[in-house]
């Protein structure tokens, strides 16, 4: 191949690789960058001129370019950026900004026809499962598949990179999990969005390399619905919250309610029923006054969070909570959050950012009526939009 | 607006996509490129008028955007991980294989230096001219054509270079 070939096959390269940019540059943005800057040349200025009459020191002006592009990246406080997926004239689904609310960015699937189950955020990536029905179904899968992207500075999803090992032919996605480090994830799959022999596939993002944990039922003879999943820190233990049952069905016996085993090793798969474990809804509260929907292992592995929900029509019977529980006895260490809901409760989603620290809520008395916030020492955060009645699911 | 900011405008308007192209080349991702070239033309508004009157304004604001990219290579803002792997064959109308072949594309140019990734994506996808890319680089027309050389011939031997070119033959 001569100098002359391999220019003429990159340039044919790039005008195919390359397409048109999914905005375009205005002079509204370039003015924008010109007034930080200013701003920040301003501030710096002040600062030197403050230091060096406190302490006699003379410091620079220092008027640098824009900080490091990492939206979702974060020293203190909530992540500066969350998912939304809300409900208007269609479905949406955007990055907005935690302080003002704004869209920065839409969210969509890279796989041609294909649609967006959930997104679950590891510091400084998203990570999202994209499932495609065939034509004219909506109970068949043809498969699902796994996504990952960051967010600019600005808050705008970067490129979608296909996460290694991420292509489930056949299985629909029911859960996501994913480690703070983001090395590893976890799919709770189905066959179709309905159920049917469900299991949990591990995956090392890294590797592709896949693990499956299936159920084969407890040794007790109870068999377990699974529901929500998370990981630790370094992606080994894996929890699993979900609903114990009779073998022999609902209508055989009671059941004893929602459940959280823990498994180690989440990378090698095995057996759930080998799991421990971590709580059982008794030891939170009693079915007939609350009854836990969400639930998740904190990074840490030393703490979970249970949402409980209750509301049987008598008047101030209604709450929805959010409990902090000890991992290793299953007891209760305190209420995070607290809602009353008057004589019933409306529930949308509670979900955990990947330090564990911040708590995103949505609930309230019915759905024309949910607070969508996140939870800081008791009391609920407002988050900016104030639309918590068309806000479906959101994740940072 | 005066006639500066006017002719600014047109600018913008007119070529603020083909610099999105570029800087989507250099830095592999849209967002970023955005950032770059709005940067880029965030130092070069308040100069215009004296740019328009003594330089080819686009030689100038690509000369800028150039430098902003490495000065934000050196501060090693964006980490880039080239894999030796060589993506599927792609299905036609499949969306999620346009995206590896970008992404195929954006690992063969992290396989090149800094100043031989510029000099690739000026003379060959910008379409400059050797004189073109000196002007834009600040160097040697001498310079140019060693490093172009140097890179094509490190692109001629990478394999993903071979699997791509066989994937737009099929």
């Amino acid at each position: 191949m001569t100098e002359e070939e391999v220019e003429r096959q990159l340039s044919r390269l790039f005008d195919a690789a390359v397409g048109d940019p999914p905005q375009p540059v205005t002079l509204g943005g370039i003015r924008h960058l010109i007034v930080v800057r200013r701003t920040v040349v301003a501030i710096s200025a002040t600062i030197a001129i403050v230091l060096a009459g406190c302490v006699g020191l003379v410091v620079s002006a220092n008027a640098a370019g824009p900080a490091p592009a990492s939206g979702h990246r974060q020293t203190a406080g909530p992540p500066a950026h969350y998912f939304q997926q809300a409900y208007g004239h269609s479905l949406t689904e955007v990055i907005r900004s935690t302080p003002t609310g704004a869209v920065t960015g839409t969210v969509r699937c890279p796989w041609a026809g294909s649609e967006l189950v959930t997104v679950v955020a590891a510091p400084g990536n998203f990570f999202m499962s994209c499932v495609k029905y065939v034509p004219g179904s909506q109970t068949e899968v043809i498969g699902t598949r796994l996504y990952s992207f960051g967010l600019t500075r600005s808050g705008r999803p970067k490129g979608y990179v296909p996460v290694k090992g991420g292509n489930l032919p056949g299985l629909f996605p029911a859960g996501l999990a994913v480690s703070e480090d983001g090395s590893v994830l976890a799919a709770n799959v189905w066959t179709n969005p309905q159920g049917a022999k469900p299991e949990v596939i591990v995956i090392t993002t890294s590797t592709g390399a896949h693990a499956v944990w299936r159920y084969s039922g407890f040794p007790d003879g109870w068999i377990f619905s699974a529901g929500d999943l998370s990981l630790s820190g370094d992606g080994q233990e894996l929890a699993i919250a979900g609903v114990r049952h009779c073998p022999e069905g609902d209508h055989a016996c009671h059941s004893p309610g929602p459940a959280m085993y823990e498994v180690s090793h989440a990378t090698k798969g095995g057996d759930l029923g080998t799991g421990r474990l971590v709580y059982k809804q008794a030891q939170i509260t009693s079915s007939p006054d609350g009854q836990i929907i969400n639930s998740y292992l904190s990074p840490d592995g030393r703490t979970a969070i249970a949402t409980v929900v209750s509301g049987d029509g008598r008047p101030g019977s209604g709450y929805v909570s959010v409990v902090l529980l000890s991992a290793s006895t299953g007891k209760p260490i305190r209420t995070l959050y607290k809602l009353p809901t008057g004589k019933s409760f409306f529930y949308w989603f509670v979900t955990m950012d990947p330090t564990g620290k911040y708590i995103l809520f949505n609930a309230g008395p019915n759905g024309n009526n949910t607070r969508n916030g996140w939870i800081d020492n008791g009391k609920l955060v407002p988050l900016k939009p104030a639309i918590g009645t068309k806000v479906a699911y959101e994740a940072w | 607006m005066d006639a500066g900011s006017s002719e600014f405008a047109d600018f913008v308007t007119a070529r603020g996509t083909a610099l999105q192209r570029t800087a989507w080349l250099l830095t592999g991702d849209w967002g970023l490129a955005q950032d770059l070239v709005q940067a880029s033309l965030a130092r070069v508004w308040p100069r215009w008028e004296r740019i328009l009157r003594r330089d080819d304004p686009e030689i100038y604001v690509r000369r800028v955007m150039m430098n902003t990219w490495l000065t934000w290579r050196r501060r090693r803002w964006v980490a880039e991980h080239p894999s030796r792997d060589v993506l599927d064959s792609p299905a036609p109308g499949d969306l999620a294989a346009e995206v590896a072949a970008r992404l195929a594309t954006h690992q063969l140019l992290a396989g090149l230096t800094d100043r031989q990734r510029s000099v690739v994506v000026l003379r060959v996808f910008d379409d400059l001219s050797e004189a073109q890319v000196a002007q834009v680089l600040d160097c040697a027309v001498g310079t140019v054509k060693s490093t172009l050389s140097q890179a094509l011939a490190r692109l001629r031997e990478d394999p993903r270079l071979i699997d791509l070119m066989e994937r737009e033959n099929r």
